[in-house]
């Protein structure tokens, strides 16, 4: 299997004000969001990554998209440091999270063209990319609405229409079907499944089991920052289902804590 | 670079023209207000004023009697000499009507002109920088392979434009306004535009000015709209540069400065040059050094701003 993302013990500490400290119920000033953490996805294959909330999904995420720097490690994307090389890999991955946000003001078509000049796609290629995702997602009647007058649902498939404007190798999706219908949730999830076929490489963060189970070929389970296990979907539950093997993992773990 | 540069002032142009309110408030309505109040104030004003001098020149009529001739000519003579005095008294003292002008106009629209210029960046920039942070959008662009640079330099040129449409609309405000706030016709105030001798020139000195002055603006008003959370505090952030704007506007009041070296302070060296082109003292070094500075100014922040969109922390702060 051919390697599309690798990462080398990546660490991110977070410094606390005051506010913070009392949010989370902590005197420190300093939080471990992910602890050396390294893992390994495959071109063509769909990385699950499951933990609780505050567990370090997103930051690893923001991590590998460039938005955030990690304090300590690295990771390559197709062969670029997330360091030393953040345009070359931002032009290499398709990034959806729930931070980013769509300006209000324009329509999906003013920015599917905007995103695509920002990412150098030629206008012919974008105008035929454009058609085939808008019409996949049922956008192609909301092209010329404002984004502020859309559905929660179609302004996050606008979003994700967005993020694959210059047709990425790599894709990472921070919890994609947060928030919405399970049609328009469904419709989403299908989709992963097209973008699998066609050789894309797919990281997802969700706290849906069942999708991970019917979607992921390996798995990583992330708790307090670091990476418990990471294999195929069959070794880490070892015959039981997703969501107990989990709670067994976590048990494990936290113990008495919890 | 050029095209994301280009990519970017093509998506502010759009946001900005596409939002009708926004025209409204920040081009629009600065000059019509005015022009309102302007034209409101001199017709009050003029009034007042022309019912007084109406009733001073009926109690003058009705005072004096009609002269007789020796003392229409005893006057004539007086009229003369007094004339000849005057005459000699400016030339020795070196200052003409045209210097006089020039004074008072430069010491008041610099002020005037920066002041404008300040208000329409303040119209424009907090909402197109900590406005994107605080909706989330920034970090939409922040994940695409264009260059911070790019984003900074697309930014600063496009709220420039901005800017200076803003205030260039509250410059016309006053232009159209300044005859009726003086309560004079049409041909008076012709007379009026041919009696400032300014010519081309000194309109593309200012014009260069108004550009440099502009830039700076937004690239200072731009530093602090990025380091705030929200439009609101940037807007709190910003009140300390507004009071060092405003007094550097009003130096010209008080004198030119001493050393060259003064005019690498920016704002204070667009006032004064500013003057010194109303007032006909134009001087070529320190134009050069007041326009380099602020460019030079301007590529810092460009700079600064481009690191600031690349710190997580200042981007990303909650």
């Amino acid at each position: 299997m051919e390697e599309i993302l690798r990462v080398e013990g990546i660490s991110k500490t977070f410094t606390l004000s005051k506010k913070q400290q009392k949010i989370e119920h902590t005197h420190s000033s300093h939080k471990v969001a992910v602890d050396n953490l390294s893992l390994t996805a495959y071109r063509g294959e769909i990385f699950g990554l499951l933990g609780p909330n505050g567990a370090g999904k997103t930051t690893t995420l923001r991590m590998l998209a460039t938005l955030i720097k990690p304090d300590q490690g690295n990771a390559w994307v197709d062969g670029c440091s997330i360091v030393s090389q953040a345009e070359q890999v931002r032009s290499k991955i398709g990034f959806l999270t729930s931070e980013l946000k769509l300006e209000d003001f324009f329509t999906p078509n003013y920015l599917y063209n905007f995103f695509s000049d920002l990412h150098g796609v030629d206008p012919a290629t974008a105008a035929a990319r454009k058609k085939t995702l808008f019409q996949r997602f049922g956008i192609d009647k909301f092209a010329e609405v404002k984004v502020a007058n859309l559905s929660t649902g179609m302004k996050q498939k606008v979003s994700i229409v967005i993020s694959l404007v210059h047709n990425p190798d790599i894709i990472i999706f921070d919890e994609p079907t947060n928030g919405l219908d399970v049609l328009t949730a469904r419709t989403v999830t299908d989709f992963l499944q097209v973008l699998k076929d066609e050789g894309k490489s797919i990281i997802l963060s969700t706290h849906i089991f069942s999708l991970v189970e019917r979607l992921c070929d390996r798995v990583g389970i992330i708790i307090d920052g670091k990476l418990t296990h990471c294999d195929t979907l069959e070794a880490v539950c070892q015959g039981k289902n997703l969501e107990d093997r989990f709670f067994e993992i976590y048990k494990e773990l936290k113990g008495d804590q919890e | 670079m050029k095209n994301n540069v280009g990519t970017i002032i093509r998506k502010e142009f759009a946001r900005f023209f596409g939002d009708r309110s926004l025209v409204f408030t920040s081009v629009i309505m600065p000059g019509l207000l005015i022009y309102v109040i302007y034209t409101l104030m001199g017709s009050f004003l003029g009034d007042k004023v022309q019912e007084k001098i109406a009733k001073d020149e009926q109690q003058k009529t009705e005072f004096i009697s009609p002269l007789t001739a020796d003392e229409e000519h005893l006057l004539d003579s007086l009229q003369e000499v007094r004339s000849t005095a005057y005459n000699e008294y400016e030339a020795n003292l070196g200052t003409s009507d045209e210097d006089e002008l020039g004074h008072l106009l430069g010491n008041l629209i610099p002020m005037l002109i920066i002041m404008l210029l300040f208000s329409g960046s303040m119209a424009v920039a907090p909402t197109a920088i900590a406005g994107e942070k605080e909706r989330g959008t920034i970090a939409t662009l922040l994940v695409t392979p264009m260059k911070r640079s790019e984003l900074a330099l697309g930014k600063i040129i496009s709220l420039s434009c901005f800017a200076l449409l803003s205030g260039l609309s509250s410059f016309l405000g006053i232009i159209l306004s300044l005859p009726k706030m003086l309560n004079i016709g049409a041909e008076e105030a012709d007379q009026l535009n041919l009696a400032l001798p300014y010519q081309t020139s000194h309109f593309a000195l200012i014009f260069l000015l108004i550009v440099s002055t502009v830039l700076i603006i937004i690239s200072a008003i731009s530093i602090f709209s990025a380091w705030a959370k929200d439009v609101k505090s940037a807007g709190t952030m910003i009140t300390p540069l507004m009071l060092f704007i405003m007094l550097a506007a009003l130096t010209p009041m008080i004198g030119s400065p001493s050393s060259p070296l003064l005019y690498l302070i920016p704002v204070y060296n667009s006032a004064q040059c500013m003057a010194s082109v109303f007032s006909f003292k134009v001087e070529l070094l320190p134009l050069i050094i007041t326009i380099s500075a602020n460019i030079i100014y301007t590529i810092g922040a460009v700079i600064a701003l481009a690191k600031m969109f690349n710190s997580e922390k200042i981007m990303f702060s909650k």
